[in-house]
């Protein structure tokens, strides 16, 4: 039979109590006596802080007693239960107040020994994990060789940096430091010596930097210095620079004395737009690289202004790239003529860019992006092949005449210009060399000039025809005409078309005539835009000329036509009609 | 640049009631701005009530928590002073909980110019006991004990070993949610406000009150008894003692029309 009078509070195992707001004990159930060892008589009437722990007198006051006001009751509250006998023993309470006016206040009372043993072993484990996993850290953050931090650890401390940074306004430097022919050392020395500089080379570093600062591995005999504070250009140089004598003092290896340099490149922060970290690190590894190139041991810093002028420079040549893809570049013609006899001696290539959107471009709109680029290089290349092309196919049909191209500066000293060329002319077995003429800048930049007359010479020694383009506007005309043996000069538009007017003009144009008797060259007027001018010319003995006067640059099928016109009528029309 | 409304959001600022007098209402150890909840009623009427939460108690803006800032209970009286400046606050009368009192009085010294007076409810400027002359009510033992309570209290044992799991190892882990229960607090942000709470001494400060007090001081308080009650009376100028007939350190939440009683007689009789 069920009934609910049978049983009663004494006989659950767990300790039932009954306080009142005045912390008095009310009632106390017979388990509760196994926990604190009085009499439950005694305990009736008595203050509810007996039981409790100094501690748990003010969690009872400070936690308990608030939570029992808003929320009438609070679960799984651990305390410290004092005994008759003064032990402490770790329970667990349950408390509930009653809606009623009388308010009392209802706890379960249980013992938490094993949670309690459980919650130290925890303790004693969590102690434990976060011993394992600082070294981990440590070990995961820390370069091997060089105990230094590594690339993971800078970019770590980097983020928290930056961000760091933004809330306080402060300013950081970062340099990427490269060692100076290493691979010399490890190829000289082998590894283990390599290894060894690496180790002195990190210690030199680190000791010669402030507490505050950052040296870490970045990879190789590459370390990423990272210095706190707001730099000048001349103050991070300052400093950086005596990082750089550090590292050029002699290493000592086991009495082998070991000379090393650095290049440094280094970038400030903040900028004036948002940069990530990675940016930072690519920014100083750029200026590193500009270090390495203007002659190694020495700092370059990063130029912002210069990076957004490589971008726009990196678009200009992508696209040019894309129209050389698309064969959007063409050949235009212009002929030279002998003005005396009408004869057509041969035609100047001129590349233009049939540019989709923006229409016919002129050279001087996209050639000087391609200074010393490979893209330039390979332009270079196709304007060779694609007028070797045009004159094969001229030769074919019977007009006799040579085609020059013109060479900049750089595609000239370049280290495959030679090879580049015997393999383009290999693809035209059955064209006579001397029909081609390369037209060389007087005023390219030519840094190694000695090279530049050996590489001309050589094409002269395989027959291909030189001449000197602009002649006369450069500074060393006649030093060239001593060494160089050319072919041909070529008068300078700015004389040609100043001589009726500029008695200086003229005296230099008969100079140029001249020279180019004593030096046995042929002779070609350039900008030739008048009757008067080429009457001139004659007089003066130049005979040959090109420009507006004769014929401007053709598209390569208009030039035939163009050839034929010119013998039948127009050279008569044009330079002997007032004879 | 702390602005008016960074400070409201960080300390979770609200203001209720009328009336020309303002009353900053600066909660406890281990609570929030909750706990006044049964005081306002009586007091909104005639007052202006600011209320706020100490940064890593209740609604405050817990990212806003250093360890180094909350470790010292200065570190708190710069968020009162903060909020008066933010509010351009005058003739505050500061009524404090318990530990709150110690804050207000640091708050008062600093910035004198924006306090008119004290309410001290449940009082203690130092809990430990310094014997001969004083005795706070606890040995340093019983308060370690406490941190050692609130360990096992406070975190969650599921997530006991989370912040190490997670990784990190900054504070930042360990700040995670909050259960919405009232009085629940990030451990290590309740275990700092304990230590400074429970670890200070700051009766030094007693003497150098600028301001007039009023305290009070439960009969029956083993966190702030009515002998450290008198100590405070003895040693801080311009002070009166009120030993209430109540129990226990909360007498603003168990017994508030009482609080309340002298909290009106002592502002009208500083008219």
């Amino acid at each position: 039979m069920v009934t609910s009078n049978l049983f009663s509070l004494d006989d659950f195992p767990i300790g039932c109590m009954v306080t009142d707001y005045k912390r008095r004990i009310l009632y106390s159930n017979r388990y509760l006596e196994q926990y604190h060892g009085y009499s439950t008589r005694d305990l009736l009437g008595a203050d509810l802080f007996i039981l409790l722990s100094k501690a748990s007198q003010i969690m009872y006051d400070t936690y308990i007693v608030p939570i029992l006001v808003r929320e009438k009751q609070c679960d799984e509250i651990r305390l410290s239960m004092v005994t008759r006998s003064t032990s402490t023993l770790p329970i667990v309470v349950n408390v509930l107040c009653d809606d009623s006016a009388n308010e009392r206040i209802f706890w379960s009372v249980s013992s938490s020994s094993r949670s309690d043993q459980l919650f130290q072993e925890l303790t004693e484990t969590k102690k434990l994990l976060e011993q394992k996993i600082s070294l981990l850290r440590t070990l995961s953050d820390t370069d091997q060789l060089t105990g230094l931090p590594n690339r993971a650890a800078l970019t770590k401390h980097l983020d928290q940096k930056i961000i760091d940074l933004q809330k306080n306004d402060m300013a950081f430097a970062l340099a990427f430091v490269d060692l100076d022919g290493f691979k010399e050392v490890n190829d000289l020395y082998g590894h283990h010596m390599g290894d060894r500089i690496l180790q002195l080379v990190a210690k030199r570093l680190a000791t010669n930097l402030r507490s505050d600062d950052l040296i870490a591995r970045f990879g190789g005999d590459e370390f990423v210095v990272f210095l706190n504070g707001r730099f000048s250009a001349g103050l991070v140089e300052e400093s950086l620079s005596r990082l750089i004598n550090k590292l050029s003092e002699p290493f000592d290896i086991d009495s082998v004395l070991l000379k090393l340099s650095a290049s440094i490149g280094v970038t400030l922060y903040p900028q004036s737009k948002e940069v990530e970290p990675d940016q930072l690190i690519r920014q100083a590894d750029q200026a590193m690289y500009q270090a390495k190139l203007s002659g190694k041991n020495q700092i370059c810093l990063f130029n912002v202004g210069n990076e957004q002028v490589q971008k726009g420079k990196q678009s200009e040549l992508n696209a040019i790239r894309a129209a050389m893809g698309a064969n959007q570049f063409e050949l235009y013609f212009q002929p030279k003529i002998n003005m005396l006899t009408g004869r057509v001696i041969g035609a100047e290539a001129l590349i233009r860019w049939n540019h989709p959107s923006d229409g016919l471009k002129e050279p001087a709109t996209f050639l000087p992006v391609l200074n010393n680029t490979s893209t330039g290089v390979e332009l270079g290349r196709w304007v060779i092949t694609s007028a070797l092309c045009q004159l094969q196919e001229w030769l074919q049909q019977g007009l006799d005449l040579h085609v020059s191209v013109n060479i900049d500066g750089y595609h000239l000293q370049h280290s495959q210009f030679l090879c580049d060329l015997s393999h383009i002319l290999a693809d035209f077995p059955g064209l006579p060399k001397q029909r081609l003429e390369l037209e060389v800048l007087e005023t390219s930049t030519i840094e190694d000039v000695s090279h530049v007359y050996s590489v001309l010479n050589a094409c002269r020694m395989m027959g291909i025809r030189i001449s000197l383009d602009d002649f006369g506007t450069g500074y060393s005309s006649l030093s060239h005409l001593r060494d160089l043996s050319v072919d041909t000069l070529k008068i300078d538009r700015s004389f040609v078309q100043n001589m009726l007017s500029s008695a200086g003009d003229l005296a230099i144009l008969k100079g140029v005539i001249g020279f180019a008797g004593a030096f046995e060259c042929d002779l070609v007027a350039e900008g030739v835009e008048t009757l008067q001018h080429s009457q001139q010319l004659i007089e003066l003995g130049c005979e040959c000329g090109q420009g507006y006067f004769i014929a401007r640059p053709m598209p390569a099928h208009a030039f035939k036509p163009w050839v034929e016109e010119w013998h039948q009528h127009a050279f008569k029309k044009q330079f002997k009609r007032h004879r | 640049m702390l602005t008016k409304e960074r400070v409201i959001a960080r300390n979770n600022v609200t203001v209720v009631g009328s009336g020309n007098k303002t009353l900053m209402l600066a909660h406890g150890f281990g609570c929030d701005q909750h706990m006044w909840q049964y005081l306002i009623p009586q007091l909104e009427e005639h007052y202006t009530l600011v209320l706020f939460d100490y940064v890593g108690s209740g609604q405050s803006t817990i990212s806003a928590f250093s360890e180094s800032r909350y470790n010292t209970l200065e570190g708190y009286a710069r968020d009162v002073t903060d909020i008066c400046d933010a509010l351009n606050l005058s003739e505050v009368h500061f009524v404090g909980h318990s530990v709150s009192c110690n804050i207000g009085l640091l708050a008062a010294i600093a910035s004198p110019e924006r306090f008119a007076s004290h309410i001290m409810i449940c009082p203690s400027p130092c809990f430990l006991n310094m014997p001969p002359n004083y005795y706070g009510g606890f040995e340093r033992s019983d308060l370690e004990e406490l941190i050692g309570l609130m360990d096992r209290n406070y975190i969650g044992w599921a997530n006991y070993l989370a912040p190490l799991i997670m990784g990190s190892g900054t504070s930042h882990a360990l700040i995670g949610e909050l259960s919405s229960s009232f009085c629940s607090t990030d451990p290590l942000v309740a275990k700092t406000f304990a230590r400074a709470t429970f670890f200070s001494d700051y009766r030094h400060l007693l003497p150098q009150a600028k301001h007039a007090a009023l305290l009070l001081q439960s009969e029956v308080d083993s966190l702030a008894s009515p002998e450290v009650g008198r100590y405070i009376h003895v040693q801080m100028p311009h002070s009166t003692l009120r030993v209430m007939a109540s129990e226990g350190h909360c007498i603003h939440m168990t017994h508030p029309e009482l609080v309340a009683r002298e909290i009106n007689a002592w502002l009208e009789g500083r008219r």
